[in-house]
């Protein structure tokens, strides 16, 4: 196996980047719960890593500054220093700056200035307990690095351990000094974890029998590292781009597996026909868990908000902290990297705009302290992120009042409650400027709906004056795949994808009004829907002209509905998305295109992209 | 046509600044494409319609898992449409990033030919303009009409981001 340098410090970087995570989130647990042994040990596990990674790789400030950290961490865990909030603060500082010597490293940039932090970890070791070295000693320092080896030595025999660094030392060392000696077994299982720059080498067969857990991408960092969690299945680094390409070469092959059963379905023997389902079986099944390869947890996506609402709260002189629930839950790769920056706008608004100070909270009742809750659940086959916060929540004057300030609605207007809350989405209305005076960040709530939307997915906003404000995004469990309706217009099929679809009816004659000779609306049960005639929409020769010949589809796009004609409902199904605009553009109302069963093409319609709701949302502007 | 023997010719040519296009018909014209840019030949199958898109972008078609928009050049150059018989073809070329269709009558060969023999085209006011147009190249008997791959979508309405 050759092994560059490179590869292994960018499997260096990796791994340590996880564990500087993991350092981050046991050291606000410990801000938060105090400290436990388990955690402190957590966090030392972390720094010890680290410590003996950078040390082999050659990143000797690293090192060094990991040293100190971990000499007073070890203290900690001694409980020669006692773990108060200074001592946390300054673990939390020694955890940042260990992020910046890495980037440092991994940029080949020259290292910040480590010193004021030394010497401050060495205040509270000498002063907390028995003196211990201060002065990075190599030598000691080998004969560290060499114990750890040995230990490790004797643990990776174990068979179904996972890789982590002290493999990374036991490699590094195998061609440098030849008194490290790895047991049989650590060449194929430290294998693993270099899989992205090296083609995949096949996991040790042991550990690869009952589904092993790979996930999508070499820098996405998976589950924590098993220094953390020796209970951790096996984990195997695969670059995303491998992936894509087995599900779009299985999305061929259920594509030839219909038409086999189709071809079969007319000719077949008994033999044929068992064959052709045992296929069909296989190749749904194969589907599935290819699929499901791009699917993590939101764990990690979680991960990184308490930090910002801790950081943030301090900032803003609040007390706020972050509650989390679901984070098991399951999402596509690429929607939870699509949901950052969405997210972390967010749980910024909640929590500068939302949450109150602490004088405020108090005198209106409330605990002193305020929460935003971060929840993630299934919800037929969608995902639902929730953000809520017991904060002061929305103010609808203060909203209509900006709104009609901007000309977005005029006094007379009867607006809802929905209608007032989808104004803080209008471009240029930012949260900021409404409901507090704090300057907002840039990125105006428009740019999260954007965002939502692109991911197919959908945000509302409830609140109550005085108690909160929730943020509901309704997502798609992955953007690959859309359960979808497909529907006949004309001689063409389209795809409308499932999470948009509120139901369908076959109109009566009168269930139809014109409105001023011109626009058309449903009355559907006493609410009013604007509808239109998709065979008009995409410009294809119909038939049906009169509604009560063909189906109405009701869709919604967040709170705005409106109602389609189509000729038929054909089917539904999951079809696999696929994108125009890698060899074309965009197409207006088209989300994206399939391919069906026959392996033809069909278009999914993009429903928010639809004049008709485009238009249900321009009605405030209209209005004023 | 093989592509091991495409290659070692193409080498031989190098030399003498020589290049291969493989020529296709149009209405009674012969038009020929840098050979580099052509991925694979098909045969015509009717496409799914792109709505709200250009006259002369057809559809799209599923090329092996891919979705690939075809251009059609009778339509492009404002040549009559015929109903595409058999013989019609998509020459599926890449272009940047990009992969296309171009719907043509038939295609006709590969030849080569060197730079040295290209003449610049004389403006004749045809839709398939200057622009498209490599210049024009004597072969045998009669001319073949070299294109411009990358022009072709220059043309184009929407914004193609051309990685060329």
């Amino acid at each position: 196996m050759g092994f560059e340098t490179n590869d292994l410090a960018q499997l260096f970087f990796e791994e340590s980047d996880e564990f500087v995570e993991l350092m981050e989130t046991s050291l606000l647990k410990v801000e938060q719960d105090g400290a436990d042994t388990e955690t402190l040990n957590a966090i030392f596990r972390c720094a010890h890593s680290i410590k003996g990674g950078s040390g082999s790789m050659g990143f000797s400030e690293v090192a060094m500054f990991t040293h100190g950290l971990e000499t007073l961490l070890d203290n900690l865990r001694n409980g020669h220093v006692i773990a108060d909030d200074d001592i946390t603060a300054l673990l939390i500082e020694c955890a940042d700056h260990l992020k910046d010597l890495l980037d440092a490293a991994r940029a080949s940039k020259p290292y910040p200035n480590s010193s004021p932090l030394m010497t401050r970890l060495e205040i509270i070791i000498d002063g907390g307990g028995p003196p211990q070295e201060e002065e990075f000693d190599e030598d000691k320092f080998r004969a560290e690095i060499a114990a750890l080896l040995a230990e490790e030595e004797g643990k990776s025999a174990e068979p179904a351990k996972v890789a982590d660094f002290s493999d990374l030392d036991a490699l590094m060392d195998e061609p440098v000094e030849a008194a490290a000696v790895a047991a049989p077994a650590a060449a194929p299982v430290a294998a693993a974890p270099v899989a992205p720059v090296v083609e995949t080498v096949a996991a040790p067969a042991p550990s690869a029998a009952p589904g092993p857990v790979a996930t999508a991408s070499a820098a996405e960092p998976s589950k924590r590292p098993a220094a953390a969690d020796k209970t951790e299945s096996q984990i195997l680094r695969i670059s995303a781009d491998k992936v894509d390409r087995l599900i779009n070469l299985v999305g061929e092959l259920v594509i030839h597996q219909s038409m086999l059963v189709d071809a079969a379905g007319t000719t077949a023997s008994p033999q044929m026909a068992a064959a052709v389902s045992a296929i069909s079986q296989a190749t749904r099944e194969l589907q599935e868990r290819v699929l499901a390869v791009r699917m993590l947890p939101v764990k990690q996506l979680f991960g990184r908000f308490p930090r910002i609402v801790r950081d943030l709260g301090r900032a803003c002189g609040k007390h706020c902290t972050l509650e989390t629930s679901g984070e098991e839950t399951e999402l596509d790769k690429m929607v939870i990297e699509g949901l950052v920056d969405p997210l972390t706008h967010l749980i910024r608004n909640s929590v500068d705009h939302g949450i109150e100070t602490p004088e405020d909270r108090i005198a209106a009742g409330k605990p002193e302290s305020g929460t935003v809750w971060l929840r993630a659940r299934h919800e037929s086959g969608s995902i639902i992120l929730e953000i809520v916060d017991d904060g002061k929540g929305l103010d609808k004057e203060k909203i209509v009042k900006k709104a009609i300030e901007k000309g977005l609605a005029s006094p007379e207007d009867q607006l809802s409650d929905e209608a007032i809350y989808a104004m803080i989405y209008q471009p240029g209305f930012s949260t900021a400027a409404v409901v507090s005076d704090v300057s907002g960040r840039g990125v105006g709530m428009d740019i999260v709906v954007q965002a939502i939307r692109g991911l197919g997915g959908a945000i509302t906003v409830t609140s109550k004056l005085g108690h909160g404000t929730t943020f509901r995004l309704k997502l798609p469990l992955t953007m690959a795949i859309v359960e979808g309706l497909t529907v006949r217009v004309g001689k063409e099929l389209y795809v409308l994808p499932l999470t948009n679809i509120v139901e369908c009816i076959k109109p009566g004659a009168d269930d139809i009004h014109t409105i001023a000779g011109q626009g058309e609306v449903l009355n559907l049960r006493g609410t009013v829907l604007p509808v239109t005639r998709l065979h008009t929409v995409f410009g294809v020769p119909s038939d049906i002209t009169e509604y009560q010949d063909g189906v109405l589809v009701i869709v919604e796009d967040g709170a705005k509905k409106a109602a389609l004609l189509v000729d038929e409902l054909v089917g539904q199904n999951q079809v696999v998305v696929k994108s125009l605009e890698t060899n074309y553009g965009n197409v207006e109302a088209v989300a994206g295109a399939t391919i069906l069963g026959d392996g033809k093409v069909a278009l999914i319609i993009d429903v928010a992209g639809l004049s008709i709701l485009r238009q249900a949302s321009a009605q405030y502007a209209a209005a004023a | 046509m093989s592509t091991t023997t495409l290659e070692a010719s193409g080498t031989k040519a190098q030399a003498d600044d020589a290049s291969q296009f493989l020529t296709f018909r149009l209405a009674g014209e012969e038009y020929g494409l840098d050979i580099l840019t052509v991925q694979e030949i098909r045969g015509f199958v009717p496409s799914t319609r792109l709505p709200n898109s250009p006259e002369h972008v057809t559809g799209v078609l599923n090329l092996r898992g891919t979705i690939v928009p075809l251009y059609d050049l009778r339509k492009m150059f404002q040549l009559p449409e015929i109903e595409y018989d058999q013989f019609a073809a998509i020459v599926v070329v890449t272009i940047g990033t990009r992969v296309i269709g171009l719907v043509v009558d038939r295609v006709s060969e590969v030849i080569t030919a060197s730079t040295g023999d290209i003449q610049p085209s004389p403006n004749v006011g045809a839709a398939a303009d200057q622009i498209c147009i490599r210049g024009i190249l004597r072969h045998e008997e009669h001319l073949v009409i070299l294109l411009d791959a990358v022009s072709l979508l220059k043309n184009d309405d929407l914004d193609l981001a051309l990685a060329a």
